[in-house]
């Protein structure tokens, strides 16, 4: 008895151990975001977070069309990718037979090896053209009178970036909806059908069962969009705007990091500039976890 | 208990691993370094074996992305005659950040489109100075996309393309560029202007050529990796990344004006447009232009161990010469003047002798770039004489 | 009863079609490149160093193979141990501060540009040591995937019902025999896919290796502290360039790297059978 207490201990001491390991690799990046960024915020303090501007002649940046181009990508994206993830997720664990699976969940789980740069160059070729022409361009033709589709589309802009990062996360949402849905209690399904209930019927009680899977997959999801680098640089449009519309070109923080960075350390504030952008992203993702976490605490309380 | 106890065991391991992995940079370096730094004897056959040793290695180097290309066919084609005994190992990620990496002392060489910036350059001097020199030329391209316009018809002037870009132009069938084209029937549609969004050396020297050409362009916008472009904020702007995203830009948006490398618009086939240059001639780049841009050129360029700040690339655009091409531009290779590693040296020596000699014949020339004239090449290959 | 039963057909038809239409672009990037890239890959492929933009040899992608299988591994030995624990951590204890904490940041971590990360571990590994290296590439990768592995790991316990947690611990068995053994086994499937994605991950990301590995042409692997290829960081070069002959081992190297992941995955998933409750 008392070498299993021992034993006890020294494993929870060895989990406590990991995870304080992650925490201070992530406080190390913290702090090495703070501290490189620290000098923009001390030249422009709170306007380089309100400014629409990137002069690198001369060394004047800010950072809001990046930040609203970041937060409507991803909200474009998370719109698109929820249904189809757990569409995706049901259908893999529900209807296809069980023989398919292994192979199924592979593909998918594949998408994310894919060098972002595949994607990107995918989007730019074949996705950009295909959304220009077959919707883009017929709802601004037809409902351009709505603000959100006045602009006249290019190829490249905010819409097919969303819409890019959308293809991108679906694989990493729905795997985890599909794990949670596949542990979950076999028997809670088999009572539900011995009652008769429909397949759909029994879909709907198991996804209400793991709603928390759902939430945390679908915000695993978000973040990695938010994070989204080189493959929406090659789609957005890379223009230093504020969006007026869907179809406006424009930037998101992640795009300008990847197109800025290479010739960053040529100038005295770029570094500071990029590393600032990061630094709101982390906050950014700070403020969405907090209201998430908030959210799922009431939808748990509630059932 | 058991599963305690191998658990225990795979962590230890794991965090010796770990740690052994972090120290092992300096012991293997500790052994491995005489063994880059060994010599061989050459057979005593060949003249100049007989006084020098001949060695081998890796020299390392980093920076433009615009020369990578060139510099791997160089680097294949040296790996090659040398039956592998010099390996250069290029990778291109970006002029700023191979000079940057290159002042932290990190790599070899850096490769770069702009030389150091004059306040780098002075750091330098007090450190044991630096050597820089041009390896290869490169041209820019104006490209478009109108449908029923030809390559090589549309005829334009800098300060055209700067209006353009400025925003000031913004309709095909303007007055300005309709004089200019009398017999091209240009249509009544919006300028989408195309440009790079990622920091490049190639929006460098472009600005540099606008800058020159247009004064409002200099005072209003400038000339850098990046720049903030004024068309943009009228919404005709299109940023894309890499010289891929211009071309892709260009090919999808009907209407559209961009630039890129010579390089991408043969490759991929983009419409180029033809330049007015001082001489007052339309030209495109070919070998006759660019040498005439390079002839124009070659005195007033600086020493390799000088600071070339002043003349790049401001003096070298859009230089004199009735046929020349007006941005035309070099890449460059910049050096340390002392290295710890005698190793280092010969191999750096050995190999950018090479380029600036057979490494500039065309056979060895990618397509879409242009050689050094022996003249230009020379600057290099005296700064080399200073490595020690 | 009728409209329920059409319901159900409707509804799972519209999953269905939803399923579909979100594998489309996954299966069409996928037939793409084999399509465009298998032609290019043989042995030599495999082995050569890259080749010039043109003449010379057609050449491979060697040292970026090579490179990519020891990122791999040691981002997923290192990675996966730390992102395993944590998940575990944070499954079992999530009543903690410390799990409340490390959850939070580490969902933040996941939208964290990799670029960041990879020049973190500049900061710490390679502008100390005065030179690029192969471990760096591999920290920085591994601090890429905890947080997918520990978030996955973390659903994939929480999952486990809670009955059948109750009833491994009233066997009377350490703690750790539980989590590891009797739990794990009920959990494997998901943790199989959290260390899955994780790997893959590993294997495709290009930013955070930019300022770490540097990349190298003629070397296989010199050891960690020198630089190293891989195949993403391949890809990213050769694809932007124009060249016809680098699009091609562009496209042969996407169709390698997605060969070694579906054969990876394709395997651990028939070695680890599902289980039924």
């Amino acid at each position: 008895m008392r070498w299993s207490v021992k034993g006890m201990k020294v494993f929870y001491a060895v989990l406590i151990f990991f995870t304080f390991t992650s925490l201070i690799i992530i406080a190390g990046i913290a702090v090495s975001l703070i501290t490189v960024s620290s000098p923009i915020f001390m030249k422009y303090g709170l306007d380089f977070v309100l400014k629409s501007v990137w002069n690198p002649v001369t060394e004047d940046y800010g950072i809001l069309p990046a930040l609203l181009g970041t937060l409507m990508t991803s909200t474009i994206a998370i719109l698109i990718a929820t249904p189809l993830a757990i569409s995706l997720a049901v259908f893999s664990s529900e209807i296809i037979p069980q023989r398919f699976r292994s192979f199924m969940n592979s593909i998918s789980d594949l998408m994310a090896s894919l060098p972002s740069v595949i994607y990107g160059l995918w989007g730019l070729y074949v996705l950009a053209p295909i959304l220009h022409n077959y919707i883009m361009l017929p709802l601004h033709n037809y409902l351009g009178f709505i603000p959100l589709f006045s602009t006249k589309p290019t190829p490249t802009n905010l819409f097919t970036a969303g819409v890019l990062l959308a293809i991108m996360i679906v694989p990493f949402a729905s795997s985890i909806v599909r794990e949670a849905y596949a542990a979950a209690p076999y028997n809670l399904k088999e009572a539900a059908y011995s009652i008769g209930m429909t397949k759909w019927e029994v879909t709907k009680i198991t996804l209400g069962y793991i709603k928390s899977a759902i939430f945390a997959g679908l915000f695993l999801a978000l973040g990695r969009a938010m994070g989204e680098t080189v493959a929406v640089a090659m789609v957005v449009g890379n223009v230093p705007n504020i969006p007026k519309s869907l179809f406006d070109v424009g930037y998101t923080i992640s795009s300008l990091i990847a197109n800025q960075f290479p010739n960053a350390q040529a100038y005295e504030y770029m570094v500071p500039a990029l590393y600032g952008g990061a630094t709101l992203l982390f906050l950014v993702g700070l403020i969405m976890n907090l209201v998430g976490l908030y959210f799922v605490r009431k939808v748990m309380i509630k059932s | 208990m058991r599963a305690n106890r191998i658990l225990i065991l795979v962590i230890v391991s794991i965090i010796v691993v770990v740690i052994g992995l972090i120290l092992s940079p300096r012991l293997v370096t500790h052994v491995t370094t005489p063994i880059t730094a060994m010599t061989t004897q050459a057979p005593p056959t060949t003249e100049e074996a007989k006084t020098e040793a001949i060695y081998y290695g890796t020299i390392n180097g980093a920076g433009a992305t615009y020369l990578n290309p060139q510099m791997q066919a160089w680097a294949s084609k040296f790996y090659e005659l040398t039956k592998g005994r010099v390996k250069v190992n290029y990778q291109s990620i970006g002029s700023g950040a191979g000079q940057a990496n290159f002042r932290e002392g990190l790599i070899d060489f850096a490769g770069s489109d702009p030389p150091l910036k004059k306040d780098i350059y002075n750091e330098f001097q007090t450190k044991g100075g630096i050597i820089q020199f041009p390896v290869i030329v490169g041209t820019i391209v104006v490209v478009h996309n109108i449908p029923n316009v030809d390559s090589g018809k549309l005829k334009l002037t800098g300060e055209v393309i700067a209006r353009i870009y400025l925003g000031e132009i913004t309709y095909w069938d303007d007055q300005r560029i309709k004089e200019l084209n009398p017999d091209l029937d240009l249509p009544h549609e919006k300028i989408i202007a195309i440009h790079r969004s990622d920091g490049s050396g190639t929006t460098r020297v472009f600005t540099a050529y606008l800058s020159k050409v247009s004064k409002d362009w200099k005072e209003k916008v400038g000339s850098d990796f990046t720049v903030q472009w004024p068309v943009d904020q009228l919404g005709n702007g299109v940023g894309g990344k890499g010289n891929e995203g211009v071309a892709a830009a260009v090919m999808q948006n009907q209407y559209s004006i961009g630039y890129v490398e010579t390089a991408y618009a043969h490759e991929v086939g983009l419409k180029t447009a033809l330049i007015k240059n001082r001489g007052g001639q339309y030209v495109l780049p070919t070998e006759k232009s660019v040498k005439s841009a390079l002839t124009a050129l070659t005195s007033i360029l600086p020493k390799a161990d000088e600071d070339w700040s002043d003349i790049f690339p401001d003096e070298i655009v859009d230089p004199a010469g009735p046929d020349s091409y007006p941005i035309t531009s070099f890449s460059f290779v910049i050096l340390r003047q002392k290295y710890d590693d005698p190793v280092k040296i010969s191999l750096l020596k050995e190999f950018f002798e090479w380029v600036l000699t057979e490494g500039q014949k065309k056979e060895n020339i990618v397509p879409g770039y242009e050689p050094l004239p022996p003249e230009v090449a020379r600057i290099g290959l005296e700064g080399l004489k200073l490595l020690r | 009863m009728n409209k329920r039963k059409l319901k159900d057909k409707i509804m799972l038809g519209v999953i269905s079609l939803l399923a579909i239409i979100s594998a489309i672009p996954i299966l069409m990037i996928i037939i793409n490149i084999y399509a465009e890239g298998l032609k290019y890959v043989n042995l030599s492929f495999l082995i050569n160093f890259p080749p010039p933009p043109i003449g010379g040899k057609v050449g491979g992608i060697g040292p970026a193979l090579v490179g990519s299988l020891i990122l791999m591994s040691l981002a997923l030995v290192i990675g996966g141990c730390i992102g395993f624990f944590t998940g575990l951590y944070l499954s079992e204890f999530s009543h903690t501060r410390l799990a409340q904490y490390a959850q939070l940041f580490l969902q933040i971590m996941v939208e964290f540009p990799t670029i960041i990360i990879g020049l973190f571990a500049y900061s710490i590994l390679v502008a100390p040591l005065k030179r690029f290296n192969a471990f760096a590439g591999a920290f920085a990768l591994s601090i890429v995937i905890i947080p997918y592995i520990a978030l996955n790991v973390r659903e994939a316990y929480k999952s486990i019902p809670h009955s059948l947690k109750e009833a491994a611990f009233s066997l009377g068995i350490s703690h750790s025999k539980v989590y590891l053994k009797v739990l794990l086994s009920t959990a494997r499937r998901g943790v199989l896919t959290a260390l899955l994605i994780g790997m893959a991950k590993a294997a495709g990301e290009t930013a955070p290796l930019l300022f770490t590995i540097l990349g190298a042409t003629f070397l296989y692997f010199e050891g960690l502290d020198q630089p190293i290829n891989a195949i993403p960081l391949l890809i990213y070069n050769f694809a932007s360039s124009p060249y016809e002959r680098w699009h091609q081992v562009a496209w042969g190297a996407s169709a390698v790297l997605l060969s070694i992941i579906l054969a990876i995955f394709i395997i651990s998933r028939l070695v680890i059978k599902e289980v039924r409750m």
